[in-house]
């Protein structure tokens, strides 16, 4: 299945060629955490998991056509 | 070194110096100009008027070296709000004030001629009031240059208001320079510069050039506190790493993704623009042409927040500009061209405007026809109307409540007059608490529920539910007055939640340098104290439960992408302030 996977401010470099965003292929039943250790990110790097824009976990498994945000400590105001 | 109070009247051009009564003993900042309004200010006053007053005050750690300790209060009766308000900036002021021994500058009554314009002159040995024809008329970068070739262009900081303060317009800021003596650190919110020009004062010009450092009682615990609250904020990775780097316009692909950023006038919860905009590409930007990352906007600020920007050629144009300027301008209004935006936040501090009540205005007018969503040429082109007092300029300059009325638009994004900042309250329900019944009006920074709701950052309250935002908001409401009165940036908040030595350190850093024995209930309660004297204020003023209300829509109009309005009951928002 597809998903849409984007990564922001320091995580930008994990993301595979050098963009903000990629679609990648995953089996079913993947869930947020294996994803990111496929692509290498080091568990301690990303805080926020936004799956569709709803806070979700490294557990939280993922489906055809999902969004996922994936974000390093961030703040501002 | 001075007493402590200085008030300056306006009418007589008397100044008169006053030791601080033991009311207000243990006040600073925020504390200290609430406290004033409070006890000397008629809650019914005309904002514009003789008896409003406008307080200037350092807070309790500001000219010491106690790490990002420079931010100054502005207080007065807001024209705007037409409640009580504290208006936060950085730059230098603050520092100064506190290294000159001043804990207030109180300006009173206003000039029998209202053409008449005035600089206060703020020196070590003398404080003084002149007239300034000189200066009338001019934005606030002519303004400083004007003052700078008169008074000194090293050692210096310049308070100063644009066109818009002495049209005395409801969105006129107070400009503070920073250390590289810009006017580009704004009291921006709830129209203080209308009050400043409603007093003839066009500037005052500070000079601590003769002072030194302030001096703590106990020299040895004020130095390990102060080491303490400077290792938290570099151990955070907010503190230390995310802010530094990427700024406060980080935000804006956060908050997009999660649905809550107020896009088309709040029409929407995100946009496409966003990305365009985003704190990733202003960063790269910024490094491009030569601009700068990692930019202090007081001295002794150890997170570093700020950006200088600097236009296509490489040339200094302005600074970040921060998120919430960004979203009003750009997401707001359906503008992707950081380029227009940064010249928009360059006409706004130079015309003395609030960049977040102006862009909210531009995206009324839009609403209203005034000029097409994305129009950015358009955007432009009716600011320069704000600066020349055109009678539409003069409209959008009031805000965005009186441009929506003048326009018939019944979409007005305001509570108690102010405009909402960068923040969707109906998918962000913790901050439409904090917009709801702060007594700031809607004002992000008054309990900034976007940490917990958004940001994980001291634990997470789902932003899609109404359970337990009352809570956040009322917690955070109150450590932000007590932050407010200590001069602490509010940006040590997200160490503050997540660290409790950075918590610790705060309390010992007062402990040390005024020799106290404070606890952790003590930043509780002054905080307290903040809101039960601006809540006093405002009822007084003739505010009531019905003012602390969201606009109708965000009950009834879901927003998409989650399909949420704000559900956070009315009684539960009575019970937010429930101490006072
Ligand atoms: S963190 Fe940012 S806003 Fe706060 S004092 Fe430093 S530069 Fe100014």
């Amino acid at each position: 299945m597809i998903i849409n996977l984007k990564f922001f401010a320091s995580l930008r470099p994990y993301m595979p060629g050098d963009k903000d965003e990629s679609w990648v292929d995953v089996q079913m039943e993947t869930n947020v955490g294996e994803v990111l250790d496929y692509l290498k990110v080091p568990p301690d790097k990303p805080k926020i998991y936004l799956l569709n824009g709803v806070h979700a976990d490294r557990e939280t498994l993922l489906k055809e056509g999902d969004v996922l945000s994936v974000f390093p400590p961030v703040a501002g105001g | 070194m001075y007493k402590g109070i200085v008030r300056v009247n306006m009418k007589t051009l008397e100044i008169t110096h006053e030791d601080v009564p033991e009311k207000w003993g243990a006040f600073g900042g925020r504390a200290m100009t609430s406290a004033v309004l409070l006890d000397e200010v008629d809650p019914l006053c005309i904002p514009l008027g003789k008896n409003n007053k406008l307080i200037f005050a350092p807070g309790l750690l500001s000219g010491s070296s106690a790490p990002i300790s420079g931010r100054l209060s502005v207080g007065a009766k807001s024209p705007l709000t037409l409640g009580i308000k504290e208006s936060n900036a950085g730059g230098q002021a603050a520092q100064i004030l506190g290294r000159l021994g001043i804990r207030a500058i109180i300006v009173e009554d206003k000039p029998e001629d209202p053409g008449k314009f005035y600089t206060l002159e703020v020196r070590a040995g003398s404080i003084t009031v002149v007239e300034c024809p000189e200066l009338k008329g001019l934005g606030n970068y002519d303004t400083v240059d004007k003052l700078m070739a008169k008074y000194s262009d090293k050692k210096a900081g310049y308070i100063t208001i644009g066109q818009a303060g002495e049209m005395k317009l409801l969105a006129a800021s107070i400009a503070c320079t920073d250390r590289e003596l810009r006017p580009t650190r704004h009291a921006g919110r709830g129209g203080l510069g209308a009050v400043m020009g409603s007093k003839g004062l066009k500037a005052i010009f500070l000079d601590d050039s003769e002072v030194s450092m302030r001096q703590p009682v106990d020299k040895e615990a004020f130095r390990a506190a102060s080491k303490k609250f400077a290792k938290a904020l570099k151990e955070h990775p907010v503190t230390g790493e995310g802010l530094p780097t990427y700024g406060t316009n980080v935000l804006m692909n956060i908050v997009n993704e999660a649905g809550g950023l107020p896009a088309k006038n709040f029409r929407t919860g995100s946009t496409d623009c966003a990305a365009k905009v985003s704190g990733e590409v202003q960063h790269d930007m910024i490094l491009e042409r030569g601009g700068k990352v990692a930019h202090g906007c007081h001295s002794g600020c150890v997170i570093q927040c700020s950006r200088i920007w600097n236009d296509k050629d490489g040339n200094y144009l302005t600074k970040g500009p921060e998120y919430e300027t960004i979203w009003a301008h750009g997401p707001n209004c359906e503008i992707d061209d950081l380029d227009a935006i940064a010249i928009m936040d360059r006409m706004d501090d130079d015309i003395g405007l609030d960049t977040i009540e102006m862009g909210a205005t531009m995206g009324v007018a839009m609403e209203a026809g005034i000029l097409e969503w994305g129009d950015a040429d358009g955007v432009i082109k009716l600011l320069e109307e704000v600066g020349q007092g055109t009678p539409l300029g003069r409209i959008l300059g009031s805000g965005a409540k009186v441009t929506g009325e003048c326009y018939g638009v019944d979409h007005i994004p305001v509570v108690k007059g102010q405009a909402m900042p960068a923040y969707e309250p109906r998918s962000i329900m913790g901050i439409g608490v904090t917009y709801a019944t702060s007594p700031q009006g809607a004002d992000h920074t008054a309990g900034y529920a976007i940490a917990t709701n958004i940001l994980k950052v001291g634990g997470f309250v789902d932003p899609l539910k109404p359970e337990g935002q009352v809570e956040l908001s009322r917690n955070l409401q109150i450590a932000t007055a007590a932050i407010d009165a200590t001069g602490l940036c509010l940006f040590v908040a997200f160490a503050v939640l997540d660290k409790p030595e950075a918590f610790e350190a705060i309390y010992e850093m007062l402990n040390g340098f005024y020799g106290l024995n404070l606890g952790p209930d003590d930043v509780t309660e002054l905080g307290k104290t903040i809101l039960r004297a601006e809540v006093k204020f405002n009822r007084a003023a003739g505010f009531n439960e019905a003012d602390d209300r969201l606009p109708e829509w965000c009950m009834t109009e879901p927003l998409a992408p989650h399909n949420t309005v704000f559900s956070v009951t009315d009684d539960e928002l009575d019970s937010v302030l429930d101490f006072v």
